[in-house]
């Protein structure tokens, strides 16, 4: 049980800032054409370095403020960013529940909608048949899944979502921020379903800012600022740093 | 800060023959690999597509037999041109015209519009700008029941040259699936591509045979304007079906179907090489 389900390298991730195309194509040629370089930062290096391995059958919460690069970490995990140096290497099949919804569709039905969704993470026609009832049942959403997905409030979408995604038995699930939706009871029931998938030996990796919802589920938290990696330690230990991190600093008194 | 924006570069050196070919099967690879996604994407283009519409499928029937009534109005009945199976020709050139360029149209915005999807789940890109060319496909297999009408009407009958359709279909779908690819990440970084795109469309539409047919053309001409690999499909596919004679050359042919080949290569390389930095920017 101690292989390294995750093993992130030295991984550094740069975008492009918005500037770079926000004339398009004019710009461009102006640019040339002229022959001055841009002002200012044309990059923006999200992740500068990081390097986390995480074990088969471990929870690791990531941990840190908007910005810090934690949901662009999940990304580069998930095959989503290449990154731009270092290396990721992932055993097994992986779930991301990046956001819930992803792949639906507004003019497509709840059923047709999960068919759709179930495809896009990886489940072929037979697991989805096999399991739509469950995902049915989960999502808790009656008449409304025979009717158009524009119809359905945030709440419900975000319901069909999560039923969706937790049907897949991956051996690594992603989860960013998906647990904070929906009412407090299908939170409670989001949050004993990964309990479950974790009690049956899966690797998980978490973004949240529910600090309560970390210490629960993770066994191990990572605080990341500023595309770094800060330290890596037993939940209590590092949710005191991440509150000393982010505590406001007191004004300076007034003279 | 220096860096390599594509690795493929730094790792590869140059590009030859065989790493193309591996390219293109590995993206081939990757649409099998990811079938059900395909199946359900183009499944899905076609729902949306005629959903909520009251005529749904006949739309894909009326848009081009209305665009054969403004030409048989403007050739025939105003400018006396054209002859006699006039609307016959017009159809069996827009079809497939509009799978050449629906094609590239759908190819420039499969990123774009996808990007909810692209940044959330990790599916092998190309299986969002190929599942349009394989829409497409079906599109065009479906409104060739459009055909049938005009066929009965002016008395064509199709003969053994229609075995050629098929190698017009794919030489077509070919070419523009490696524009697609292109055109597809270009789109992200440069959302001008996207407008440009639209108007070059529309004058190659008027340099390829739709509206007119290869014998309208000069002779001195044909030579130069079968050089356009897209003229030479559009002209083999109507000749197949009305097995009429082919105007064009053996090496006409060999020059489309190379050009086809070469735009899927080149199609790949610049996808693998342009894809994650327009991920980035989506």
């Amino acid at each position: 049980m101690n292989e390294i389900a995750i093993d992130v390298r030295e991984v550094e991730v740069c975008f492009p800032l918005v500037r770079f195309r926000a004339g398009g194509i004019k710009e461009a040629f102006l640019r040339a054409a002229r022959r001055t370089p841009r002002a200012g930062p044309t990059e923006f290096w999200a992740l500068k370095g990081v390097t986390l391995q995480v074990k088969r059958g471990e929870v690791v919460g990531l941990l840190g403020k908007n910005g810090s690069g934690k949901s662009t970490l999940l990304r580069v995990i998930a095959g989503i960013y290449e990154p731009d140096r270092g290396e990721v290497r992932v055993e097994g099949r992986i779930s991301a529940l990046l956001e819930l919804g992803a792949g639906f569709r507004d003019e497509l039905n709840g059923l047709e909608n999960i068919r759709l969704a179930g495809a896009v993470i990886g489940l072929s026609p037979l697991e989805i048949e096999s399991q739509i009832e469950d995902i049915e049942r989960f999502a808790d959403i009656g008449e409304f899944i025979h009717q158009p997905l524009r119809t359905y409030s945030s709440g419900m979408r975000a319901r069909l979502g999560f039923a969706v995604a937790s049907s897949v038995r991956p051996d690594v699930l992603l989860i960013d921020e998906a647990l904070a939706v929906g009412d407090a009871q299908f939170r409670e029931r989001s949050m004993l379903k990964v309990e479950e998938m974790v009690k049956s030996g899966i690797t998980v990796v978490i973004v949240s800012h529910n600090l309560g919802e970390l210490e629960r589920l993770c066994h191990r938290l990572v605080l990341i600022n500023a595309g770094k990696v800060l330290g890596s330690g037993p939940p209590q230990e590092m949710l005191a740093e991440y509150k000393a991190l982010t505590t406001l600093p007191k004004p300076a008194p007034k003279t | 800060m220096t860096r390599s924006l594509d690795p493929e570069v730094t790792r590869g050196g140059g590009p030859c023959i065989h790493e193309a070919e591996d390219l293109v099967l590995s993206l081939l690879g990757n649409l099998a690999r990811y079938r059900y996604v395909l199946r359900n994407f183009v499944v899905r283009d076609l729902k949306v597509k005629y959903r909520e519409t009251v005529l749904g499928y006949l739309w894909s029937l009326l848009e081009p037999m209305s665009l054969v009534l403004v030409y048989w109005f403007v050739f025939v009945v105003i400018a006396r041109r054209g002859g006699v199976d006039y609307p016959l020709v017009v159809i069996l050139g827009v079809l497939p015209y509009n799978l050449f360029s629906n094609t590239i149209l759908g190819g420039a915005t499969s990123l774009t519009g996808n990007a909810g999807l692209i940044r959330r789940v990790y599916i092998p890109r190309e299986v969002f700008v190929l599942s349009g060319s394989i829409s497409n496909l079906v599109v065009y297999s479906l409104s060739m029941l459009a055909v049938i009408p005009f066929m009965l009407y002016y008395r064509a009958a199709p003969g053994v040259s229609l075995v050629l359709l098929p190698l017009a279909i794919v030489g077509l779908l070919t070419l523009g699936s490696g524009i697609a690819l292109v055109v597809a990440c270009a789109n992200v970084l440069y959302r001008d591509v996207g407008y440009l795109l639209k108007v070059i469309i529309r004058l190659f539409f008027y340099g390829t045979p739709v509206i007119f047919t290869a014998e309208m053309v000069p002779e001195r001409l044909r030579d130069l304007f079968f050089l356009n690999p897209v003229s030479v499909w559009i002209s083999l596919s109507r000749c197949a079906i009305l097995d009429r004679p082919l105007l064009f050359e053996r090496s006409h042919l060999l020059l489309a179907a190379l050009a086809s080949v070469l735009s899927l290569m080149l199609g790949s390389i610049l996808f693998r090489r342009l894809e994650n930095r327009a991920v980035k920017s989506l």
